[in-house]
């Protein structure tokens, strides 16, 4: 728009421009005549040389000269041929300037000056007129050009703010990308090396996200910490119930247990939902197993058991490694609490899976029986001593990470869980 | 069998202390970590339960310090952590038993006796040495089918010779798992309960080696 405001100024200016220089042309060469007009002794006027533009000897050119006197011609220019420029006007008014139809239909603008030459009392009108098409022609002409540099202009304008959006917005678009990233889990805050109009910007980011992780965490903490502050109590409370005898005792008993069940699922589930929020992450399957294995050969000493690990090799898991030690104890702690003398965890890749098998040689359950034990709050064995988390925490973590949980029988004899994790890419 | 309690609740650590000493142990109790790291540094204990969430110097610290001077016995860890991670850093910072609180008492108590047996080589919860049994679980002493009645002195005295049977064990020795870090030892205590034992089990299955202690055998060729 602008552009072209500004393309319709310069080609009116240069109008203006044009009119005047073809204006004082006009002057120019009336003043030749002027001065080329001489009185002889006779009293007539005459001209001692003829102007020298050839466009005046062209017939009906279009340029034009005429001296008047008494309106009647004295000289004229050859490009006239016959043909009068001025009308015969009685009054005598002459305009400087005018518009006129010349021969040819030709529009005309034609000077006048009435000029009383010396030495003669009857003035002479002398005329001059060139075509207005020149005038027309030399505007177009410039005003192609014009159209022609500010159509340059106009695209290497538009391609200029284009690339400037592009640079000047390339650091937001970089905001942008690490954001993501801070939400994929695999960068906790932006940048430090902004340019200076958007580090502000990253800063107050960088604080908000540093505040967010610190509330998410005082959270995290607060919760365990009033989880593991109760646990004394429960223990405590636990213990001294063996000196309430009867139903009175087996009530209060109840209750103490289903508030410690919830204490553990609660954390539990606190501590999951933790990890959820990262989604960058990996976890190596045999060195997690190992660590396990490590620690249930330990608590499980006196049973002598054959824990053993086949395959594990390379396989790493897009799961959060303390949400793996947890499936992954809690799975092989229950088969071991069941075997008689052997359990066995093997994994094979499928795709962009890895699909472990935790199998042990007990006794196994009667597949009613499945369902079940998914199910809130219940153990596969409620006499047996818990540790940690319910089999539903388990499914429900399982779930998160978009992976499979099912039970079946084992060749060994005893129970055969199949649990399907997704690999981690590369 | 002396056990070290460091527990910084004193409600668990009362709890625990009473029923290990009705148990038949010798209980001693650490309420921070820089006493019961002291204590466990510098007494023989045969099982210490170690709590992780410690004031001063925190459970795992105290645990890996005992070990790193070569502490070798057996610990077991009971903490309100009960994540696996937190138990896989116990147990390979050294621990050899891990439960996470709330307990059930008798279930502590099994595993403090496991551990025992475990350190001193036996794998049934019934230890034997000719017609002398000691039933570790219901802390039960008998001569062939007779029931022993013993006081807690000497059942504490009875079941240490009973796990180190067949070793020769000095008295200082007998005194440090008998006796409670605040208890008056007196050694000549001890010879009159291996006698009064002998009269209750048979002399000769206490044999007194002059200079070098006791041992408690079924070998009665002598």
């Amino acid at each position: 728009m602008t552009l072209v405001a500004t393309g319709l100024l310069i080609v009116f200016l240069f109008k203006g421009h044009i009119e005047r220089r073809f204006d004082h042309q006009l002057v120019d060469h009336l003043e030749e005549l002027v001065a080329a007009s001489e009185v002889n002794i006779h009293n007539k006027s005459v001209l001692n040389w003829i102007p020298a533009d050839p466009r005046f000897n062209r017939p009906h050119s279009g340029w034009y000269w005429e001296i008047l006197s008494n309106n009647e011609f004295v000289h004229q220019s050859n490009s006239l041929l016959t043909t009068r420029l001025l009308p015969f006007s009685g009054d005598g008014s002459i305009k400087a300037f005018s518009q006129i139809q010349g021969p040819s239909n030709q529009v005309l603008r034609i000077h006048s000056r009435i000029i009383r030459l010396p030495k003669n009392a009857i003035p002479y009108v002398f005329s001059v007129a060139g075509p207005v098409s020149d005038i027309n022609r030399d505007i177009w002409k410039f005003a192609e050009s014009i159209v022609i540099v500010m159509t340059i202009l106009a695209i290497s304008l538009i391609g200029i703010v284009v690339l400037q959006i592009r640079f000047g917005l390339k650091p937001l678009r970089r905001v942008r990308e690490n954001l993501l990233d801070i939400k994929l889990g695999n960068k906790n805050k932006l940048p430090t090396d902004f340019p200076s109009e958007i580090q502000p910007l990253a800063t107050d980011l960088n604080a908000l996200l540093e505040y967010q992780a610190a509330l998410l965490n005082r959270a995290r903490t607060q919760v365990g910490n009033l989880a593991h502050s109760l646990k004394n109590p429960m223990a405590v409370l636990k213990n001294e119930l063996k000196e309430i005898p009867g139903e009175k005792g087996l009530a209060i008993r109840a209750e103490l247990d289903t508030a410690s069940q919830s204490i553990d699922r609660y954390l539990q589930r606190a501590r999951i939902a933790g990890a959820q929020n990262v989604l960058g992450v990996r976890a190596d399957l045999k060195s997690v197993s190992e660590d396990i294995i490590f620690s249930l050969d330990k608590l499980y000493a006196k049973r002598k058991l054959d824990i053993h690990l086949e395959n594990l090799n390379a396989l790493i898991l897009r799961v959060d490694p303390e949400d793996l030690i947890e499936l992954l104890g809690n799975l092989m702690d229950n088969a071991c609490k069941w075997a008689t003398s052997q359990v066995k965890i093997t994994a094979t890749r499928v795709e962009d899976r890895a699909v472990i098998i935790i199998e042990d040689d007990g006794l196994g359950l009667p597949a009613e029986k499945y369902e079940e034990i998914m199910r809130r709050g219940t153990r596969f064995d409620e006499t047996k001593p818990g540790s940690g988390l319910g089999l539903d925490i388990v499914a429900e973590t399982v779930e998160l990470y978009g992976g499979e949980l099912a039970f079946s029988a084992s060749k060994m004899g005893g129970l055969h869980v199949k649990l399907v994790l997704p690999l981690a890419i590369g | 069998m002396r056990v070290l309690i460091v527990e910084d609740d004193p409600g668990i650590a009362r709890q625990i202390e009473v029923t290990l000493r009705e148990a038949g142990y010798a209980i001693d109790l650490a309420f921070d970590g820089e006493e019961g790291h002291f204590l466990g540094d510098t007494e023989p204990y045969d099982v210490i339960i170690l709590d992780l969430g410690l004031p001063g110097i925190g459970g795992l610290n105290v645990l890996e310090r005992w070990r790193n001077d070569g502490r070798t016995m057996p610990v077991l860890i009971l903490s309100a952590r009960d994540t696996w991670r937190e138990k896989v850093t116990g147990l390979r910072t050294g621990a050899d038993d891990y439960l996470a609180k709330p307990f059930e008492m008798d279930e502590l108590i099994a595993r403090v006796e496991a551990l025992v047996r475990r350190d001193a080589g036996h794998g049934s919860p019934i230890l034997k040495c000719g017609g002398v049994k000691l039933d570790t679980t219901s802390q039960k002493a008998f001569l062939g089918n007779t029931l022993l009645t013993l006081t807690a002195m000497e059942y504490r005295l009875l079941s240490y010779l009973m796990h180190h049977q067949e070793k020769v064990i000095s008295k200082t020795e007998l005194t440090e798992h008998i006796y409670e870090y605040n208890d008056d030892r007196d050694s000549n205590i001890i010879e009159v309960m291996i006698s009064r034992l002998r009269n209750k089990i048979g002399a000769d299955y206490i044999k007194t080696y002059r200079g070098r202690g006791y041992q408690l055998t079924a070998d009665d060729d002598e």
